[in-house]
This record gives C-alpha cells, sequence and structure tokens, in this order.
C-alpha cells in the first residue's frame, strides 16, 4: 500500500510534471532563437545569390557549393585546417601531459610553479596574439639572429611556410594551461599502490606509465583531445590577431575565410556556404572522435 | 510551501537580473544616443527650432588616421552650432562593422568612404545612402570630381580630400649622404645602389598589409604611366585587354619586385604601423607611401625631418594620378535628424571647414575655395600642378581584393608572369561574381 | 624544450633520484620562462619611451616613464570598458548556472521515459558540433533585425553557446548522482523546485564550479562574438575590444600598445591572485570526474 503510493508519486512526479518541461524551456527556447534559426537561414543564404545587403535577391540551388568548392582559396583553407587541427591535438596533449607529469613530481615550489604554468589560460586571446605579434617582429628574429639560427633571423610570421607553426606556438603558449591543470587532476587519482605494486613486479617506468597511468587518464585525453579538434578547426582569434590570413593565403583558415567572404569581398552567399561546410566538416570530425575516443575509454576501464 | 517560498525568490532574483541588464543597456544607450547605435525612435527630436534643445548626429569613421582631425573640426562645428552634437564613431574592423549595419538596416548619419570601393557602390544600389545629387552644398567640390564620384548620374558620396602617392625620404640622411632627389627611374636605382653601398636600406616597406603593396607600389608606380584606369577597365571587361599582354603592368609588377628586393629583407613580416615606427624612428631612407601617412609618421617621430618626392617613371614625364581619398556620405536610416545632417555637411564643405580638414591632414582637398598647403610634400604638389590626372574608375567589386593577396605573393617568389597570369583570372571572377 | 623532455625520458632506472628531480627542475624552469618572458617583454616595453626602446629593446627601463599608461588611459574609456566586461560576465555566467542546470536536471531525470526529454537532450547537443562560425554571418543580421546587437543580445548569445557544452557535462554529472535523496524529499512533500534548489544543486557544487570557471574566462575574453556584435559604438566595448581597437590606431606607437596590453591583462590578473584556488579545483573537480 505504502509502497504503491511511492511509485504513484514518483509517476506523478515523473511523466505529468509540466515543471519538468517548464526547466527545459528557458535554454531551449533561446537555443532554437538564437542557434537554430541562425543555421537554418544560413542554409537557405546559401541556396541564394543575395550578397547580405540588396531587398532582392534569387534562389541559385547549390551554385554558390560548386563555387566554393573549385576555389583554390578552400581547398587552401581545409589544408590549412588539416594540418593546424592534428598538430594542435597531438602537441597539446603531449607537451600539457609532460608538463603535468613533472610539475606532478615536484615538491618544491610546486604551487608557485602551478600557478605561473596556469596564467595564460586567463588571457585574452587577442592581447596574447597582439603581444607575439609584436614579439615575432621585434624580439625573437633578435635572439635568432644571437644564436646564429638562420629561419629564426626573420619573422617566422612573414614566411608562408612557417606562419601556421608561429601561430601554432602562440596557441600551445597559451593552449596548454588547462588541459595541464586536468592532467596533473588526471595523475593524483591514480592510486599509488598501483605503481609500488608494479614495481615490485619489475614492470618498468614504461611498462607502468603505459599500464597505469595512461589508463586512468583516458577520460582527461579524451577530454582534451575532443576539445582540441573543434579548436583547431574553428582557429579564428589568433590568425585575425596575428596575420590576417597572410602571407598570400598562407594562413587562410576556414573560419577567417568565412569572415572575409562575408565582410570583406562581398560573397556573402558563397561565405554561408563555406559556414555550411564546416559544420559539415566539424560535424563528422566530432563525431568520429567522440566514437573513437568513447570505444578507448570502454577498453580504458 | 518554504521551499516554494525558496523557488520564488531565486525567480524574483532572475527577474530583477532581467531589470537589471535592461537597465545596464539602457543607460549605455542613453550615452551613446546620438551616435545613432541605438536607433529606435527615441531621438526623434528636431533641430533649431528650440535651442534647448540638441540634435546629435553619428559621423562614423572609418579612416583611422583623420580621427583626430575630425575631432578638432567638430570641435569647431560644435561651437558654431551648440544646437547640434556630433558625435564621431571609430570601431576596429569600420568596413565590417558598416556591412553589417548596411544588412540591418541601420546605417549611420555620416560616414566617410571610397567612391571606387566595392562595398560603397553595393550602398548606393541598394538605397542604403541619401542622394545628395541636389543638395547646395554640392556646389562646394570642384566639379570635376563630383561627375567623378557619380553613381547612375547622381551623387551619393561627396568627394572631400585628395590623396596622392609618392616616396617620403628622411632629409637627414639624404644630406648626410649627399644624395639627390631622383628625376628618373634610372636615377632611383642608381640611388637605391649608391644607398646600399653606404651600408643602409634604401626602401622601407609594410609588405604584411597587401594594401600597401596595391596603393604604395604598385598603383603609385603603374598610374605614373597610364594616368587614369578607365580606359584600361573597359578593355579589360570588352576582352580587349589582359594583364598579361598590358604594355604597362608588366614593368610596374617587375620595378614592385625590384623595390621588394632593395627593401629590408623581412619586408614582408612588417606592418604599414610596423613600417611607419621603423621609417619615422630612422631605419631606412626612403618609404612608398600615400600623402595619407604624413600626420601618423608625425606622431611617431614629432623630431622627423621628411619630406616626399614623386615617384619617377622612366621618361621622367609623369602622370601625377590623383584619387578621392576621404568622401563623405549620408547613410539612410530612421534618425530624425536631416537637417542638422545637412548642415555639419554644409561646414564641412564650406571653406572654412574644408581648410581647417587640410591643414590638418596635409592632403590635398576637392573643395573648390580650399588652398593646400603641403611643405613636406611641395615636390609632389608642384607635379601636381603641372601633370594632375585623376584616376576615378573602379574595378568589379572583390577584384581589389584578391588583387591584394597575388600581389603579396608575387612580393614573396617574384614571379611576374604567374601573378599576371592569376590578376587575369581573379579578375573574371570578380567580373563573373558581379 | 622537446629535447630535455627526450632527456628525463631516457634517463634509466639505475640514474641517482636527485639527478632526475633537477633535471625535472630544470625542464621546468626552461617552461617558465617560456611563459615569463612576454610578460618580461610587454612590462619593460610598457615603462619605456620610444627612443629608449629603439635603443635597447630587452634593457630594464632606466626609469619608469608612466606617460604611455596616461596616454591609454587618456585616449580610452578604460574604466567604461572594464565595466562593461564585468557587467556582461557576472550576468551571462549568473544566468548560464541557472538555466542549464535547471534545464540539465530535467533532462537527466526523465531522459529515461520522457521522449520529450530526450528529444530536447540531443537536440541541444548538436549544438557542440556546429563551430561558431556557421551560424555567424546569419546571426549578425539576425540580432541586428531584432535590435539586439547590443549588451542585452550578447548576453543572449553567450548563455545559448554555452548551453550545449554545460548540459553535456551537467547531464552526465546529475546521472552520475543517486536520485534517492530527491525522491525522499519528494514524498516528504517537496516540490521538484525545491528538491532541485536545496538537494540537487548542492550535490553538482563541483560541476557548477567548473562550468562557472569555464565560461567566465570565455566570455570575459570573448573576441568574436563582441566584436560582430558590440561594434557599433565604443561606448559598449568591452576590454577584448577595446584592445584590438587600441592597437589598430596607435600602434605606430609600440611603447603605448604594449602599456595598453598590460592594462589589459590587469585585472584579470589580480582576480587570477585572489581566486586561482578556486579556479583550478573548480576546473578540475568536476570535469575530471565525470
Amino acid at each position: 500500500m505504502f509502497q504503491q503510493s511511492i511509485n504513484k508519486r514518483k509517476r506523478k512526479v515523473r511523466k505529468g510534471s509540466r515543471v519538468m518541461v517548464g526547466f527545459t524551456l528557458p535554454v531551449v527556447i533561446l537555443y532554437s532563437l538564437f542557434f537554430l534559426v541562425p543555421l537554418l537561414m544560413g542554409f537557405y543564404y546559401s541556396l541564394t545569390n543575395w550578397n547580405g545587403i540588396s531587398k532582392t535577391y534569387k534562389i541559385v540551388g547549390f551554385s554558390n557549393y560548386v563555387k566554393v568548392i573549385m576555389n583554390p582559396r578552400f581547398l587552401n583553407a581545409i589544408w590549412f585546417n588539416a594540418r593546424y587541427m592534428v598538430l594542435l591535438v597531438i602537441l597539446v596533449t603531449v607537451v600539457s601531459l609532460v608538463i603535468a607529469m613533472a610539475l606532478n613530481r615536484t615538491k618544491l615550489c610546486s604551487t608557485l610553479f602551478r600557478s605561473i604554468y596556469f596564467v595564460p589560460a586567463i588571457l585574452s586571446l587577442v592581447t596574447v596574439a597582439l603581444i607575439w605579434n609584436e614579439l615575432f617582429y621585434r624580439v625573437i628574429p633578435v635572439i635568432g639572429q644571437q644564436l646564429g639560427i638562420e629561419w629564426l633571423s626573420t619573422s617566422l610570421l612573414g614566411n608562408p611556410k612557417t606562419a601556421i607553426y608561429a601561430i601554432l606556438a602562440v596557441n600551445l603558449w597559451q593552449g596548454c594551461s588547462i588541459p595541464t591543470v586536468l592532467f596533473i587532476a588526471g595523475l593524483q587519482s591514480v592510486p599509488m599502490e598501483l605503481y609500488e605494486a608494479a614495481t615490485v613486479d619489475g614492470a618498468g617506468r614504461w611498462a607502468r606509465f603505459k599500464n597505469i597511468t595512461v589508463p586512468f587518464l583516458i577520460p582527461v585525453i579524451n577530454m582534451v583531445i575532443i576539445t582540441q579538434v573543434k579548436a583547431g578547426l574553428t582557429v579564428f582569434d589568433y590568425i585575425k590577431a596575428m596575420t590576417d590570413g597572410g602571407p598570400g593565403h598562407a594562413t587562410e583558415a576556414i573560419g577567417l575565410l568565412v569572415y572575409k567572404y562575408s565582410m570583406q569581398e562581398n560573397k556573402y552567399s558563397q561565405s554561408v556556404a563555406v559556414a555550411m561546410i564546416l559544420f559539415v566538416i566539424v560535424g563528422m570530425i566530432s563525431l568520429i572522435t567522440l566514437r573513437i575516443t568513447g570505444d578507448k575509454q570502454v577498453e580504458g576501464d | 510551501m518554504r521551499k516554494e517560498k525558496k523557488f520564488i525568490v531565486l525567480l524574483m532574483v532572475t527577474v530583477l537580473s532581467i531589470a537589471l541588464l535592461g537597465g545596464c543597456g539602457k543607460s549605455a544607450s542613453d550615452a551613446n544616443k546620438g551616435d545613432g547605435a541605438n536607433s529606435s525612435g527615441n531621438q526623434v527630436q528636431t533641430s533649431g527650432k528650440d535651442s534647448s534643445e540638441v540634435t546629435k548626429i553619428e559621423f562614423f569613421q572609418t579612416k583611422r588616421e583623420a580621427t583626430e582631425t575630425m575631432d578638432q573640426i567638430i570641435a569647431a562645428f560644435e561651437k558654431e552650432y551648440p544646437n547640434i552634437k556630433v558625435e564621431q564613431n571609430i570601431v576596429p574592423d569600420a568596413d565590417t562593422v558598416l556591412m553589417a549595419r548596411a544588412a540591418s538596416d541601420d546605417m549611420p548619419d555620416l560616414f566617410n568612404h571610397y567612391p571606387t570601393d566595392a562595398n560603397f557602390l553595393q550602398f548606393a544600389k541598394d538605397g542604403k545612402v541619401k542622394d545628395l545629387t541636389d543638395k547646395p552644398y554640392t556646389a562646394n567640390v570642384i566639379p570635376e570630381y563630383l561627375e567623378s564620384v557619380k553613381v547612375d548620374g547622381k551623387n551619393y558620396i561627396m568627394p572631400f580630400s585628395i590623396e596622392f602617392f609618392g616616396i617620403y625620404y628622411n632629409v637627414d640622411k639624404f644630406e648626410a649622404g649627399g644624395y639627390e632627389v631622383p628625376k628618373t627611374w634610372a636615377e632611383l636605382v642608381a640611388l637605391a645602389d649608391k644607398i646600399e653601398q653606404d651600408g643602409d636600406i634604401p626602401f622601407i616597406l609594410s609588405n604584411k598589409d597587401s594594401w600597401t603593396i596595391s596603393q604604395a607600389l604598385v598603383f603609385n608606380i603603374e598610374t605614373k604611366d597610364r594616368g587614369s584606369h578607365a580606359e584600361f577597365y573597359q578593355q579589360l571587361l570588352d576582352g580587349k585587354a589582359s594583364f598579361e599582354t598590358d604594355s604597362i603592368f608588366r614593368p610596374a609588377l617587375e620595378k614592385t619586385y625590384w623595390m621588394v628586393e632593395h627593401g629590408q629583407p623581412d619586408s614582408i613580416s612588417v606592418s604599414y604601423d610596423q613600417a611607419i615606427n621603423d621609417f619615422a624612428t630612422g631605419k631606412g631612407v626612403m618609404f612608398p607611401q600615400g600623402i595619407y601617412s604624413l600626420p601618423s609618421l608625425e606622431a611617431a617621430n614629432p623630431d622627423l625631418n621628411v619630406a616626399m618626392f614623386p615617384m619617377p617613371n622612366d621618361s621622367g614625364n609623369v602622370k601625377e594620378t590623383v584619387r578621392i581619398d576621404m568622401a563623405i556620405a549620408a547613410g539612410k536610416n530612421s534618425n530624425n535628424n536631416e537637417e542638422a545632417v545637412d548642415t555639419f555637411l554644409s561646414y564641412l564643405t564650406s571653406k572654412e571647414g574644408a581648410q581647417m580638414f587640410s591643414d590638418l591632414d596635409h592632403s590635398l582637398s576637392a573643395i573648390k575655395t580650399v588652398e593646400a598647403t603641403i611643405p613636406k610634400a611641395q615636390a609632389v604638389v608642384d607635379s601636381i600642378n603641372a601633370n594632375r590626372v585623376l584616376d576615378g574608375a573602379a574595378p568589379p567589386a572583390g577584384f581589389e581584393q584578391a588583387k591584394r593577396s597575388e600581389l603579396q605573393t608575387l612580393v614573396m617568389d617574384g614571379d611576374v608572369d604567374k601573378c599576371l597570369k592569376r590578376l587575369d583570372i581573379v579578375w573574371k571572377e570578380a567580373v563573373s561574381g558581379q | 624544450m622537446e629535447q630535455i623532455t627526450k632527456n628525463s625520458t631516457k634517463i634509466k632506472k639505475g640514474t641517482s633520484y636527485t639527478l632526475r628531480t633537477a633535471l625535472i627542475y630544470i625542464f621546468l624552469i626552461i617552461g617558465l620562462i617560456i611563459i615569463l618572458f612576454p610578460f618580461y617583454i610587454t612590462i619593460i616595453t610598457a615603462f619605456k619611451t620610444t627612443s629608449e626602446s629603439a635603443a635597447n629593446f630587452f634593457a630594464f627601463p632606466k626609469s619608469f616613464y608612466l606617460d604611455n599608461f596616461k596616454a591609454v588611459l587618456q585616449k580610452a574609456n578604460y574604466f567604461t570598458y572594464f565595466f562593461n566586461s564585468v557587467a556582461i560576465t557576472v550576468v551571462a555566467v549568473v544566468f548560464i548556472l541557472l538555466l542549464t542546470t535547471m534545464c540539465a536536471y530535467a533532462i537527466s531525470r526523465n531522459m529515461n521515459h520522457s521522449k520529450y526529454h530526450k528529444a530536447i537532450y540531443y537536440y541541444l547537443l548538436f549544438g557542440i558540433f556546429v563551430p561558431f562560425q556557421a551560424v555567424m554571418v546569419p546571426l549578425v543580421k539576425y540580432t541586428g533585425d531584432l535590435r539586439l546587437n547590443n549588451q542585452t543580445g550578447l548576453v543572449l548569445l553567450h548563455i545559448t553557446f554555452a548551453a550545449s557544452q554545460a548540459i553535456f557535462l551537467l547531464v552526465n554529472y546529475i546521472r552520475s548522482v543517486p536520485s534517492d535523496l530527491e525522491s525522499a524529499a519528494l514524498i516528504d512533500g517537496c516540490t521538484i523546485q525545491g528538491a532541485y534548489w536545496r538537494i540537487v544543486l548542492p550535490l553538482i557544487r563541483p560541476m557548477l564550479m567548473t562550468i562557472l570557471v569555464l565560461n567566465a574566462m570565455w566570455i570575459w575574453n570573448d573576441f568574436l562574438m563582441s566584436l560582430l556584435i558590440l561594434n557599433k559604438s565604443p561606448n559598449t566595448w568591452t576590454i577584448p575590444l577595446f584592445q584590438y581597437n587600441f592597437k589598430s590606431q596607435y600602434t605606430f606607437d609600440y611603447n603605448m600598445a604594449f602599456a595598453s596590453y598590460l592594462v589589459a591583462m590587469v585585472p584579470i590578473m589580480i582576480i587570477y591572485a585572489f581566486v586561482q584556488r578556486y579556479i583550478v579545483s573548480g576546473l578540475t573537480q568536476g570535469a575530471v570526474k565525470s
């Protein structure tokens, strides 16, 4: 009898509750208004020849997509983002993990070290990019000349071959802070007894790292990879503030191409077409990453 | 019940913070009412009738070098017309903002733009700017300039200042090295060699900002032989000419690349601002640029002893080509302040306002009564007085942007042939994109 | 840096503990120098005159030249921008915490049996895969049409674009929290609102901290969205916008530019000095354990 009434109540609470629907409404409404509507608008405009301001326009089907894909600038942008993303994911993961392991070992001044290593994360990307912009022009070449390193003797941002690495370096300078903190927390969640037991069993340093540390870090690694994949595919602020896509088109990322097409080059409808393609690419790659990292997590568990 | 109360309290806090947010939004909009940014109807005011009421107009500044000059003119204007308050609005990426504002029918009352710019032509065609053809103050403008900026026979923009290009040089270094101002291209080449022998850098360039390559180098060199682009563009449209076969463009690109070779070794990584700072603080000997850079050079180093000479060509008989630099348009919007806008435009184009601008900005004026005195560029002004050509031709939308990237590629690889071919391609793309 | 890494992993078992520790410290100190170097340059340049910098860019300033700072503060309405940044960040973060937890709570307790909540979950999750640039262009026109290209609009957008990630993190977290306590409370006659406020919120505090820190840092530093939405008038600017504009207006004087970088960084550095413990623990508590 009593049990029944509980169940009844539970059901009432669960199913009939308008409150539970009401709780979701503010977010759902905002999200629909400011996310879904613009997304659909964007798709619609990508099928027109609208220039962004005129009163009339025609539906032109998928011809904007054809124009975009045929343009070498677009392929160039895709290639830039692909390289940037892969390098960013690998480097951020490796560098932050190494720093985290080192920081995890320190006892002397460890708080000081950790707080300084985190500082870049709290700064705005624009400020960081602007400072590095000056450093690349006025400071680093001087150091390069002093050390006699030729590729460092001129601004890395000015060379189409090295500009991507210069941007990447700045991104790493700032972007490793949060992953490092996450990795430290992950490392601290590994029970020390496991290491001790493994050492007694004669496991080497690498074996311990591979078989004990990594499995415990899998959730963090997944999170880092997923966030960096998206960051790499949508990189914008650093490029806007440092090279604006140059020299030539060497650092023209897709995000910047969308911006330039729509705001500077009167190619509004093509810019939304690029944006739609970017959406599909990011969606697909994110799904694949989620799938892969999800599988790994199961293995790890 | 008590828990419910708590929830109600929470809701009230929410509502309150919304109100607060709205409040802070409002107070900000009150503060900038006049710049038309929050173009709700609450700004509807009539000017002049009631002396206590102040009409505000927004002047949207797209040319950041002119900001401080405009501030001074506005101050003088407001003294004379206390009923009108002009708020100058300067934002980063002004072109982008203007496009966005045009898209949402929120044009500023007044803004400066470039009559041949593709975005501006779009504004004119799509009815985003007011037709100024019949305004009395158009009579203040030199007719040739007024004529050159007409779109479909109408004036949507008022030419205001005239820009010209040349080569700035460090006068102290010229005196110390015993250099002479070159009259022909060959003399410029010899001068550059001599400067290099003396261990200095002949040219300070800012090739990271591709617009400077297009204007300060290619346009600067090319127009000394070509003059106006009107005929060339028409021939390109008719298929009778191409960049590849044109007799002026190829040598102009070759000369551009020659300058790059005699610029700083890493000129591709130097931005316009950095170049201004470098040249003003004594790096290099010459700096090819437009007259609009002079206020910035002086700001970067007030003690700089600088002058400008005309860009030479092979023969020494140059077509001293000028362009309309700043021009002013009035955006269509719902702010009911046309009278005030007209008053300000009349003032700007009057002898008083335009003379003040010319004096402060060191530019030539499109206004009839103004006498420009630019002692630091006297040689170029003389050359203009002797051989002036006005270039008011506009390429198809998107071409200038695409051209800049191609020219930047040329600066990096020096491949003139490839660059000419690419220019023909991007021209066709721009034409078909229209 | 790479070399050092190699060295530290190369070390064989037999190497003495102290040598290993020393190498770790050397590695960390090199990292520290790389991190602090830009700050050093920023600070010394901001306190030097142009000619001092032209003579030697790296040297310490001879005297503390303050005119750069005076010029920065004079030329720009710095305190307005600071206030705008604070207002936008605080209001947006409060709403994000409130609205997304409500939504995530409803989803996680109902998604097993309510089609609506399950659908909503995936609908909101979809946003994770959509880059901001994909909606940015229409969004500018759209917010302009709605007359929301102002601070209110920016806050609404921040809430919208924070929702997907926050919902994702929260739903997973709340589902890992047993619902026994709430059930008991509900049986005792507590309303759902009450259970949410009194029981669920305290239980998920670690994740709330994570979301608070992530979003506060993101919103405080946001550039692109503010550039698109707030760029109409300087009165509504945030600090990153002030920074970007100042740089484009005055960089031929780079000493002044560096002073502006410093001025833009100072508030957040001060805040960090006081709350760093909470920032770091906030980031990790929710994120690592979920």
